[in-house]
C-alpha cells in the first residue's frame, strides 16, 4: 500500500468530501495560502484552486466570528468546516461551541442537524510554546452534544475526518501538529470511513494494556517495543475518539491483560485519563490485577526550549516506568 | 415608499398583538402561571414590525430575548410559542427550553435561536449570512440585539467579517439606553452606537424606534442593499424599556422622568393616531384588532394550560446527539 503523511491524508479527506458534497465548505485563518501553501501546515493545500473562493475562504483573525459563523451556516443547511489554526485558540471559541453549537440540536427539539467540523492543530513537541501547543480535548469531551476526535496516524486521520464531515453532530477534530509531516503510513487509495466511537488495537499484547491518544500512540508503540525486550507483552489501544468513547474495546483488553496504563499529552490532573481510570474502576474492577496508572504532561505551562519540553512531555521512559508500577518484570 | 392601506392595517395589528402578548405574559408570570425568565418587550413593537414586515420565506431572523414579533411574523404559531413558555411537550422546544427568553427557535420558519449569552448570536447571524452567500441563495438575515450586546467583542468580530465578505445581514441594534441597570452613557463613550458602522466601512443609521414607518423605510433600504450583494447595515433603533430588564427587576436605577419620557413614545398610540389622522384606520377597526389579538392570545393560553401535556423529565435525553 502507498504511504503518505498525516497532513497529506487530511488534505485528501478534505478534497474528497468537498468533491462529494457541494454543501461542504471550509473557512479559517490563512487557509488559502498560509505558510504551507494552504494553511500553516499544508492541510488545505490546493483547495482554493480546486473549489474556488466561494467554498474556501480566508477569514479575518476572529475566532469568535469563525466559531459562531459555522453554526449559522450549518443552520441554513450547509456542512461547514471551520479551521481554528492552533488548538490553543479553541479557548476563544468556547462560548460559541459550548453554549450555542453543542446545544443547538437539543434546543431545537432534535429537529435540525448541526454538521460542523472544527479542525485544529494541537499538541506539543515542536518547540512552539504554551500558546501553540496545548491539548484541551478533555474540556470539550465534557460538553454534552460535542464529539471529540483525535487521530494518531495517517489512515485514521483520513477515515475519521471523512466520517466527521458526514456526521450530523458538531465534531472537534484534533490534528496533532507533531505528526503532520513527521508521520507517514499506509493509506488505502479506495474510499473508506472510520466510524466515530470505534477504537482500535494498534498492537496486540497479553500482559498490560496501554491506552493512548494522538501523538502518544506512536510513543506508546515505541515503549511497547522496549517492554517487549524486557519480556512484557504490551497491548496498545487507541480509542481514536474520546467522545464517544469505545468503552467496550478498553474493557475487553483490560479483561485480558489485567493491567492498565493511560497515556495522554495533557496534564494528568483533570485530563481525560481520569475518566478512563474511573470507567475501569466502575466497570472493570474485577479484571484488574494492579493499580491503574496515568502518564501525562507535568502540571506547568508548556516550555519551548527543547530540553525543557522533553522534560515536560511524556516519553518512553515515563511510560515504561508506569508499566513497571502495575506489573513486575525482569530488570526492574 | 409605497405602502397600501391594507398593509398599514396589517402593521397596526402586529403592533397591537405584540403589545398584548407582552402584557399578558407579564400577568401570567405575576399570577404564578408561568415560571422562568421574562424580559418584557413593551415599547419595542414598532422596531420589530418595521424590520420584519418586508421579509419573505427565504429570509431568516435571530430574535433577541425581548419581544416576540420577529418569530411570529416569520410564521411561528403563537400557540406553539406559548406552549413552549409553559414548558409543555407540544410547545416550541418540547418543554425543555426557556422559551420566550433565549435559545428557542424554529428552523422550519427560519427563526434561529437567540441566546442567553447576550451578543453571542451576532456571529451566528453573520454565519447564516455566510451560508446564504455560499449557497448563492436569495435570503437576508435580520439579527436583533441590544445596546449591551453591542459592547461584546462578538459584535465587533461579526460586523467586521460580515463587512469583509459583504454578507446579507441587517444588524438591528435596539438601543433602549440600558444594559440592565448600566446606561449607555456609563458603558460607552457615545450616545448613538450606529456611528460604529463607520469603523467597519458599512452604512450605519439611527432611527426612532417608535416611528414604525421610519424603521420600515430604513430596514427596507438595508434589506434591498443586502439582497443586491452590497453587504450588511447597522440600524440603530432608539427606544425605551417600559419596565425593568426582567420581571424580577424593580427598576430602581431610572428616574420617573425617564420612565415618563419612555412611555410618551408608544408605538401603539403613535401609529394608531397617525393612521386615524390619515383616514387609514377607524376607532372601530382598532377595537376589532384589539379583540382579535386578545382572542388569539387567550386561545394560546387555553391551549397551553388545558390541551397540552407535560413532558416526561426523561425527554431531556432526546436529541443530545443525532440518532445513530
Amino acid at each position: 500500500m502507498r504511504e503518505i503523511t498525516y497532513v497529506e491524508a487530511i488534505n485528501e479527506a478534505l478534497i474528497e468530501e468537498m468533491d462529494r458534497d457541494d454543501g461542504v465548505f471550509i473557512f479559517g485563518e490563512d487557509i488559502v495560502v498560509g505558510y504551507g501553501g494552504g494553511g500553516m501546515f499544508g492541510a488545505t493545500r490546493g483547495l482554493a484552486d480546486r473549489f474556488g473562493p466561494d467554498r474556501v475562504l480566508d477569514t479575518p483573525l476572529s475566532e469568535v466570528a469563525i466559531s459562531g459563523a459555522a453554526l449559522g451556516a450549518a443552520l441554513v443547511g450547509l456542512r461547514p468546516i471551520a479551521e481554528i489554526m492552533f488548538g490553543d485558540f479553541l479557548t476563544i471559541t468556547m462560548d460559541q461551541i459550548v453554549n450555542n453549537v453543542a446545544k443547538m440540536r437539543w434546543v431545537l427539539n432534535d429537529e435540525v442537524d448541526v454538521p460542523i467540523v472544527y479542525r485544529t492543530s494541537y499538541g506539543a513537541g515542536i518547540g512552539a510554546g504554551f500558546h501553540h501547543s496545548q491539548s484541551f480535548e478533555a474540556w470539550f469531551a465534557h460538553v454534552p452534544g460535542l464529539k471529540v476526535v483525535m487521530p494518531s496516524d495517517p489512515a485514521d486521520a483520513k477515515g475519521l475526518l471523512k466520517a466527521s464531515i458526514r456526521d450530523n453532530d458538531p465534531v472537534i477534530f484534533m490534528e496533532h501538529k507533531l505528526l503532520y509531516k513527521r508521520l507517514s503510513g499506509p493509506v488505502p487509495e479506495e474510499e473508506y470511513l472510520i466510524p466515530l466511537g470505534k477504537g482500535e488495537i494498534k498492537r496486540a499484547g497479553e500482559d498490560v494494556t496501554i491506552i493512548a491518544t494522538g501523538a502518544m500512540v506512536r510513543l506508546s508503540l515505541e515503549a511497547a517495543e522496549v517492554l517487549g525486550k524486557k519480556g512484557v507483552s504490551a497491548e496498545v489501544i487507541d480509542p481514536r475518539t474520546i467522545q464517544p468513547l469505545d468503552e467496550e474495546l478498553i474493557l475487553g483488553s483490560v479483561k485480558k491483560t489485567g493491567r492498565a496504563v493511560i497515556v495522554h499529552e495533557a496534564p494528568v490532573f483533570g485530563g481525560f485519563g481520569g475518566e478512563i481510570a474511573a470507567m475501569l474502576a466502575d466497570k472493570g474492577i474485577d479484571y484488574l490485577d494492579g493499580p491503574v496508572k496515568r502518564v501525562g504532561a507535568l502540571f506547568t505551562p508548556i516550555p519551548n526550549w527543547n530540553r525543557m519540553e522533553k522534560y515536560y512531555l511524556p516519553d518512553i521512559e515515563k511510560i515504561v516506568n508506569a508499566v513497571a508500577e502495575v506489573i513486575r518484570f525482569e530488570g526492574r | 415608499m409605497k405602502i397600501t392601506v391594507k398593509q398599514l392595517k396589517e402593521m397596526m395589528y402586529w403592533i397591537v398583538l405584540g403589545r398584548k402578548i407582552e402584557e399578558k405574559i407579564t400577568l401570567l408570570f405575576k399570577e404564578g402561571r408561568l415560571r422562568g425568565h421574562h424580559h418584557p418587550g413593551i415599547g419595542v413593537e414598532g422596531i420589530h414590525v418595521g424590520c420584519c414586515f418586508g421579509l419573505g420565506a427565504e429570509d431568516y431572523v435571530v430574535p433577541s430575548h425581548r419581544g416576540k414579533l420577529p418569530e411570529l411574523m416569520m410564521g411561528v404559531d403563537l400557540k406553539y410559542l406559548m406552549a413552549g413558555y409553559y414548558n409543555r411537550r407540544e410547545g416550541l422546544g418540547g418543554g425543555r427550553v426557556p422559551t420566550g427568553s433565549h435559545m428557542y427557535g424554529d428552523m422550519s420558519k427560519h427563526v434561529i435561536p437567540g441566546t442567553g449569552i447576550i451578543g453571542s448570536l451576532i456571529p451566528v447571524a453573520m454565519g447564516a449570512g455566510l451560508g446564504i452567500k455560499v449557497k448563492k441563495a436569495k435570503g437576508v438575515v435580520v439579527a436583533f440585539f441590544g445596546d449591551g450586546a453591542a459592547n461584546r467583542g462578538d459584535f465587533h468580530e461579526a460586523l467586521n467579517m460580515a463587512a469583509a465578505f459583504r454578507l446579507p445581514v441587517l444588524f438591528v441594534l435596539q438601543n433602549n439606553r440600558y444594559s440592565i441597570s448600566v446606561s449607555v452613557e456609563k458603558a460607552t463613550g457615545m450616545e448613538h452606537l450606529s456611528v460604529r458602522a463607520a469603523g467597519y466601512g458599512i452604512p450605519g443609521k439611527t432611527v426612532e424606534g417608535c416611528e414604525v414607518l421610519e424603521v420600515y423605510e430604513e430596514a427596507t433600504r438595508a434589506i434591498k442593499r443586502a439582497r443586491e450583494g452590497k453587504g450588511p447595515t447597522l440600524l440603530e433603533c432608539m427606544w425605551h424599556r417600559w419596565t425593568g430588564h426582567s420581571i424580577s427587576d424593580a427598576d430602581i436605577y431610572r428616574t420617573d422622568k425617564e420612565r415618563r419620557e419612555g412611555e410618551a413614545k408608544c408605538p401603539v398610540l403613535a401609529f394608531k393616531a397617525k393612521l386615524i389622522s390619515e383616514g387609514a384606520l377607524t376607532e372601530d377597526e382598532f377595537s376589532e384588532m384589539e379583540k382579535r389579538a386578545d382572542d388569539v392570545i387567550e386561545a394560546a393560553v387555553v391551549y397551553s394550560e388545558k390541551e397540552c401535556t407535560d413532558p416526561d423529565p426523561s425527554d431531556i435525553l432526546r436529541g443530545v446527539y443525532a440518532r445513530g
